[in-house]
């Protein structure tokens, strides 16, 4: 069963000149339920702007954005924002956290806005599994960057998504620490039985997945187009 | 989490920029309140003021506002002197039939800044304000023929250091400026309870004493030598209107032929009663001059309580040399109160004034609008301190762009965003507002006895206005307001942009 299917999906952005830039053009892309895919591609290729559509931030200019048999596009917006609350969990490449939020209530954070009541228990043993047990009402800045993406990590999970999408999350990490957090998420994905897209430019990060794509292959907005014409 | 902490959060996070806009309301919440409470104090004063123990004040022609001042305030310069036969004329005379009592007010001296009331010891029973009278807290009234003793209000008292059996000089002039004589001593002998009204300020002399103080009758300033009168004329100017005035003010313990006096100022019946004086010579390094000269030959001390002046030979000064600076009037009924004061205003002597008018009027004209600017230019700082939340809020919506994009990725709606800005805002108000409710207390309680001590006026850290209960309301809608632009902007933030977008 597909957690996502974007079938006809366009999607443009005004250039500064006025014109428009097409950045997604998709005839159908599929991701099965607690299937992990990494998305290869280079700056500008639309990766962010693909996670963007999946996660409901942003409307496509055509097509059907299916995720966990929700149809987004029907969606308004307060509606899309309740229902990413509740079925999809995101992790940036870095500046997740929020400051003066410890790592707990940064975790409780991911409940906060899905209309369901917070579950601290469940935060804290997140947090445990992902190695932070120790460091719960640790602020950001007192964390180092692998361990703030761990905390997002947790956060991701804390409501029990369908699907997680992941941005870039080791960009700003050192190999080990790269290789670390790209373990974490993959295992925290699976025990939790939750679909995860992780997009990257770099294929070391890519290379532990079972299925790995690049963005080119179904993306014809994006082929051939150097980085630089395409907003 | 709640929306409430998140908001909480996001101020503690901006701590440097939160406290110094939060100062900045609170100061001016500060002088706001300042301004209330002073505002609705002194409105109160006036009004408790305004509602006097007597409905005229009698004096000579001139500021009406001033002779009120200087009466009931003991502020401002005393205004010209009527003649004393002119205050008889309403304790016997052709005022007496509208008239329930008349005080006499001598002014002119300040003893240390307070002024100094020459008067009679009646003026301490009736009512100084409806339904009040003054209480001697210690000690006791001053005696009819005690012409050096004193009674001082409750302020002036603690003021000066003055208790029962302390004696002072009063100087001459208002104003505590070092230029004026030094008189000779009076004798405390009471010290009165606080009423609320400028009199605590007060020292008040017994005005048989106070006119033979050097510079005090006519006679003096003109630099001519005096007659004095004989008993018969210094008696009659005692009298009281037995009809009109009150029971305790009818009668004494002195009879005099056959009938009872209102006893207001009857030191040296006996030695009056032996003719005039021969000058005295009393080691104070201050000459009696002229009127000493006319004074009593052998008058006999024993016989009065000087109040720590035995050994002078002082004699009363004679009805033509007398002045008083007021006369305070209780009239008594409304026809005479409407008719009393155009009788007197149309004479050429003096005029009368209904000190009520004029303070309302002096309220209503002068000290209201200027009460009025001071809350505006307060309404205004606070006002600016507003301004100052949507400034700093706005200056922190860049830096947080990623934070309120990291919010709506987890799920918030912009309504969530909106809300959290302006919850900040408001709480940024509210703290702010509290804060400088309780600073603009803490400033009365600290200026409040300067303020009381100089003017009479009791404000305290205590003193409350109802139009304070407005304030905080005002300044969390206020504050709100002006969150709500960078509630806008926080509400608009493109998220896909926000989070780094690279398309």
């Amino acid at each position: 069963m597909d957690v996502v299917q974007l079938v006809g999906v366009k999607k443009a952005h005004v250039d500064p000149a006025g014109g428009r830039c097409a950045v997604l053009d998709v005839e159908r892309w599929v991701l099965g339920a607690g299937e992990q895919a990494a998305l290869l591609g280079h700056s500008g290729s639309g990766k962010t702007t693909l996670l963007h559509v999946i996660a409901g931030l942003t409307l496509p200019d055509e097509g059907s954005v299916r995720v966990a048999d929700c149809e987004l596009t029907g969606l308004d917006e307060p509606a899309r924002d309740r229902f990413r609350a509740g079925a999809i969990g995101y992790v940036y490449q870095t500046l997740n956290l929020l400051d003066g939020f410890s790592s707990l209530e940064n975790v409780l954070l991911g409940m906060t806005f899905g209309g369901r009541p917070p579950d601290e228990r469940r935060a804290r043993d997140l947090l445990d599994r992902v190695g932070l047990g120790h460091r719960l009402h640790h602020r950001p800045e007192a964390l180092s960057v692998g361990e703030r993406q761990r905390v997002a990590v947790a956060r991701a999970l804390l409501a029990r998504p369908t699907v997680m999408l992941a941005d870039e999350p080791t960009a700003h990490l050192d190999p080990v620490n790269q290789r670390q957090v790209i373990d974490l998420i993959r295992s925290a994905c699976r025990e939790e039985s939750v679909a995860l897209l992780l997009v990257t430019h770099a294929p070391d990060v890519a290379e532990a997945f079972e299925r790995v794509e690049s963005i080119e292959s179904f993306n014809r907005a994006a082929k051939g187009i150097p980085a630089k014409e395409v907003a | 989490m709640s929306l409430w902490a998140i908001a909480v959060r996001g101020l503690r996070v901006r701590a440097l920029s939160t406290t110094l806009t939060g100062v900045s309301l609170a100061m001016g919440v500060m002088l706001v309140v300042c301004v209330l409470v002073v505002y609705g104090v002194v409105a109160g004063a006036f009004e408790r003021n305004a509602s006097l123990g007597y409905d005229v004040i009698v004096g000579a022609k001139g500021g009406r506002l001033q002779l009120v001042l200087n009466t009931v305030y003991h502020l401002s310069t005393p205004v010209e002197n009527v003649p004393y036969s002119y205050y008889r004329e309403f304790v016997e005379g052709e005022f007496a039939p509208y008239v329930v009592w008349a005080i006499p007010y001598c002014l002119g001296d300040n003893y240390r800044g307070n002024r100094v009331v020459g008067t009679v010891p009646g003026l301490f029973e009736v009512e100084y304000s409806p339904g009040r009278r003054y209480a001697i807290a210690k000690g006791r009234n001053m005696r009819q023929d005690g012409a050096f003793e004193a009674v001082v209000g409750a302020v002036a008292a603690r003021q000066a250091g003055l208790a029962v059996g302390d004696r002072f000089r009063p100087t001459h002039g208002v104003e505590d400026d070092g230029q004026g004589h030094e008189h000779e001593e009076f004798a405390v002998v009471g010290v009165l309870a606080p009423t609320g009204t400028p009199n605590d300020r007060a020292l008040f002399v017994n005005i048989e004493g106070f006119y033979l103080l050097d510079g005090h009758t006519s006679h003096d300033r003109e630099g001519t030598v005096p007659d004095r009168h004989d008993d018969e004329d210094v008696h009659d100017q005692d009298h009281l209107h037995a009809e009109n005035q009150p029971t305790h003010l009818e009668g004494d313990d002195h009879e005099h032929g056959g009938h009872e006096q209102a006893n207001l100022g009857d030191h040296g019946q006996d030695a009056h009663a032996n003719g005039h004086a021969e000058p005295d010579d009393h080691g104070h390094g201050h000459d009696h001059g002229e009127l000493e000269a006319t004074a009593p030959a052998d008058h006999d001390d024993d016989d009065h309580d000087h109040a720590g002046h035995q050994g002078h030979d002082h004699g009363p000064v004679p009805v033509e040399q007398r002045e008083v600076t007021a006369i305070l009037v209780r009239t008594a009924n409304p026809v005479a109160s409407a008719l009393l004061p155009n009788r007197i205003n149309e004479g050429p002597v003096a005029q009368a004034v209904s000190p009520a008018r004029e303070i309302r009027g002096l309220f209503e004209e002068v000290v209201g609008p200027i009460q009025w600017a001071l809350l505006g230019l307060a309404a205004l700082v606070v006002v600016v301190a507003a301004v100052g939340i949507l400034v700093s809020l706005v200056n922190s919506m860049g830096a947080r762009r990623r934070e309120i994009a990291v919010m709506r990725a987890l799920g918030a709606r912009r309504r969530d965003v909106l809300t959290i800005v302006l919850l900040e805002s408001l709480l940024l108000g509210v703290a702010g507002g509290a804060a400088g409710w309780l600073l603009g207390h803490a400033l009365l309680g600290v200026v409040g006895p300067l303020a009381a001590a100089r003017t009479g006026i009791a404000v305290g850290p205590l003193s409350f206005a109802a139009a304070e209960l407005a304030i905080l309301p005002l300044v969390a809608l206020l504050a709100t307001l002006a969150g709500y632009l960078p509630a806008r902007m926080a509400y608009r933030t493109d998220v896909a942009r926000a989070l780094g977008s690279s398309a």
